[in-house]
Order: C-alpha cells, then sequence, then structure tokens
C-alpha cells in the first residue's frame, strides 16, 4: 500500500514537471538532478592505470551567471596488474557561466571547488592486503553545457584535483604487493574528466 | 523478407499517422530476453531485462534499466553473477507510431566472474561502474502496447583480478512488448 502510494506521488509529480520549467523570477533557484560517467587521469606512478566511474550530482543556480554542483562519484583503477585502487569523491563546484545568456545551446563555464577523497588501494592477490586514506583536495577547470532542451543538458568537464593526503604508492617485487604510506600530508593531483546528464527539475526561489 | 514486411508495416505506420505519438507524460515498462555478445571473451550472455522510462517531452525521456544474467550459450561461462542498474536520457525522433531512440545511461552493476581458467582464482562480488550506449526503436501499435527493439553497448572493468582486470564490454540486443499509459493529456 505504502508503495502504491509512493508511485501514485510521482505520477502526480512528474506530469507537473514535464511542462516548461516556469522562473519565478530569475535563474536563481533553479535545481537540477544528474547521473555522470568519469574518466580519471592519475599520474602517481607508471602503475597506475586510467580510472573508470560513475556517479550522480544537483545543482542549484544562484544568478544568471553562477550555478554550483554537488557531487558524489565512484571510479576504479588497475594500479598495474597486481592491484586497483577505488577512490570516492564527495564534493562541490561553482559554476562561472562564460556567456551572457545561459540559455543557449553551447554554455561554457569554468568551475572551482572542494571535495573530500576515500582511497584504497588493495592487492588482486590477498584482499587483506590494502591501505586507505581520506584526504581534502581542491579543483578547477572548464566545462560547457549542451542544452539539448530547456530542461535537459549534457555536460562535458575536464577539471584538475588537487589532494591534501597521505600519499600511498604500490610496488610489487617477486609477486609480492607492498602499499607504502608517507608520513604526514603529501599532495597529489589527477585530471578528472566527466560527462553528465541534468534536468531541471524545478525553481526553488 | 522479414525486413521488407518490417518496412512496410512502418511506412505504413509513418503514412496513417504524422502526429507523434510520444509526449510528455508518457510512461512505459517494457520486460524481455536481452542477448550479449562479450567483445573481449567467446561468450554469449542471457539476461532478463526491465526498463521504466519517463518522457517529459516528445523528444527526451529518463529511463532505468536492469538487467539480470540467466546464463549464458557458450559451454565455459566468463561471468558466474551479474545485475546492472543503470539510469539516463533518451532522445527520441518520434513520427506517428514510430519512435527512433538513442541515449546514454551511467549506472554500476554487482559481479562476479566464473573461477578463472588461468589459475582457478575464485572471484568476490564487486560493485563496478557501468557505462551503456543504446539506440532502439518502438513500435506504439496500439493504445497501451508496443514493440521495441534496440542494441546496447555496455562497458564495464572487474578491478582485481590475477591479471590485473577483466574487460567485460557487451554488445546486447534487446527486444520485446512493452506497456505503456499516458498519465498526461495533450490538451492540458
Amino acid at each position: 500500500m505504502k508503495e502504491l502510494l509512493v508511485f501514485l506521488m510521482l505520477l502526480y509529480f512528474f506530469p507537473a514537471h514535464a511542462q516548461e520549467l516556469k522562473l519565478k523570477k530569475t535563474p536563481s533557484g533553479i535545481f537540477s538532478l544528474g547521473a555522470r560517467s568519469s574518466l580519471g587521469l592519475v599520474n602517481d606512478g607508471q602503475w597506475q592505470q586510467p580510472a573508470f566511474g560513475t556517479g550522480g550530482q544537483f545543482r542549484i543556480q544562484f544568478s544568471e551567471r553562477v550555478n554550483t554542483e554537488w557531487f558524489a562519484d565512484h571510479l576504479r583503477a588497475d594500479l598495474s596488474d597486481y592491484a586497483w585502487r577505488a577512490d570516492t569523491h564527495i564534493g562541490w563546484s561553482v559554476m562561472y557561466y562564460l556567456t551572457e545568456h545561459p540559455e543557449k545551446v553551447i554554455v561554457p563555464y569554468i568551475l572551482a571547488g572542494h571535495c573530500f577523497e576515500y582511497l584504497k588501494f588493495t592487492d588482486n592477490s590477498d584482499t587483506d592486503n590494502y591501505a586507505e586514506r581520506w584526504s581534502a583536495s581542491v579543483q578547477g577547470g572548464v566545462g560547457t553545457h549542451i542544452n539539448i532542451t530547456k530542461r535537459f543538458d549534457i555536460s562535458f568537464v575536464a577539471q584538475y584535483m588537487l589532494h591534501l593526503g597521505t600519499k600511498i604508492t604500490a610496488s610489487n617485487a617477486e609477486d609480492v604487493t607492498m602499499f607504502t604510506k608517507s608520513h604526514g600530508a603529501g599532495i597529489q593531483d589527477h585530471i578528472l574528466l566527466h560527462l553528465s546528464l541534468n534536468y531541471k527539475i524545478a525553481d526553488l526561489w | 523478407m522479414f525486413f521488407t514486411i518490417a518496412l512496410f508495416a512502418i511506412y505504413q505506420c509513418v503514412a496513417q499517422q504524422k502526429e507523434s505519438f510520444t509526449g510528455a507524460g508518457l510512461l512505459k515498462v517494457g520486460l524481455g530476453f536481452n542477448q550479449s555478445f562479450m567483445l573481449q571473451h567467446r561468450s554469449n550472455n542471457v539476461y532478463l531485462g526491465g526498463h521504466l522510462e519517463y518522457f517529459t517531452s516528445p523528444n527526451l525521456s529518463f529511463r532505468g534499466d536492469c538487467f539480470a544474467y540467466l546464463d549464458t550459450r557458450r559451454k565455459l561461462p566468463v561471468i558466474k553473477q551479474n545485475t546492472v542498474v543503470l539510469f539516463g536520457a533518451l532522445l527520441h525522433l518520434p513520427k506517428g507510431k514510430n519512435d527512433f531512440y538513442g541515449g546514454i545511461q551511467p549506472g554500476f552493476s554487482l559481479t562476479k566472474p566464473a573461477v578463472s581458467s588461468l589459475g582457478d582464482q575464485s572471484y568476490p562480488l564487486r560493485f563496478l561502474p557501468v557505462l551503456n550506449l543504446t539506440l532502439g526503436y518502438s513500435l506504439y501499435f496500439s493504445r497501451f502496447c508496443h514493440f521495441f527493439i534496440g542494441v546496447n553497448y555496455m562497458v564495464a572493468r572487474y578491478r582485481g583480478a590475477e591479471t590485473g582486470s577483466i574487460k567485460l564490454d557487451e554488445f546486447m540486443i534487446s527486444g520485446g512488448l512493452g506497456f505503456h499509459i499516458k498519465t498526461k493529456n495533450k490538451s492540458r
């Protein structure tokens, strides 16, 4: 019964939002929801391979040219052929539109923000052999929306992430994998490319 | 012969009705069997697939898909367990009762490869990021039912195997009968 009620509520909700988005005053307050697919390019060592991941985000726009994106994603990559890494990001970015009218088809923007990352290295042959760490980071980059309709866009983003946290390195000699964590905080960086699909749900204020 | 009949049927539908059947508020569900071909392995897998799709305009819909691995048609399976969940957007080119579509769906899977022939390694069930690209066609032949046929290309990597990772990309063909209702009148 509960599930049926939720379903009926969804049916009621969706048609109301199938129409064109009616702005209350300005584009500020537009709330969007989306999904993303990500590619991580890490340069920690020769053992590092590109990462592939998935995630989601929501956006809250603050003015005609300033939007914010709140995201979470999970990426995985090989560490040569003896281990693998999993990156989980949760963070936010502020986007500044470079065009005066963000309702155009192509809307380029620059972005900057913060995120937190949980990183785990795991040995392929022994899952009990792992190293993990939390880190904070700043990121900046460029992107563009391609507005397919007035409410739906596909976005491409390239951003550079700089992580502040314990550095982990991996090595393998004579089929024995070792992970080494540095003492104190270090800086690691990577490039994150993502493709996202976003739909404007409502104008909140 | 089959394709000639199919093309003729499509042509008749287009000729009879120019106004698109799809529109805001159209809700679709479908259930079918899917045949996949693994690109890096000699394996043809069979999946049970289901989807739920909602149109926000005649040309745009949001769709969630779920695929559950049933079996392989080869002697040696590559996968032991695989459940895929996808969510994304589809763009449509509707014309009358015909609807051609394409889309992108990020998602994830819970995957366990079969025991390796290389080293008898038993793999744990793992969460994998997945990206799916889809193309397809729907024919709305009645008020509540439609046929659909489509192809998917699904990218996935199982990390942590003894060889580094196992590429699990699959090219999938799906088709079947779907049901739909219009939750919103066009006049509204």
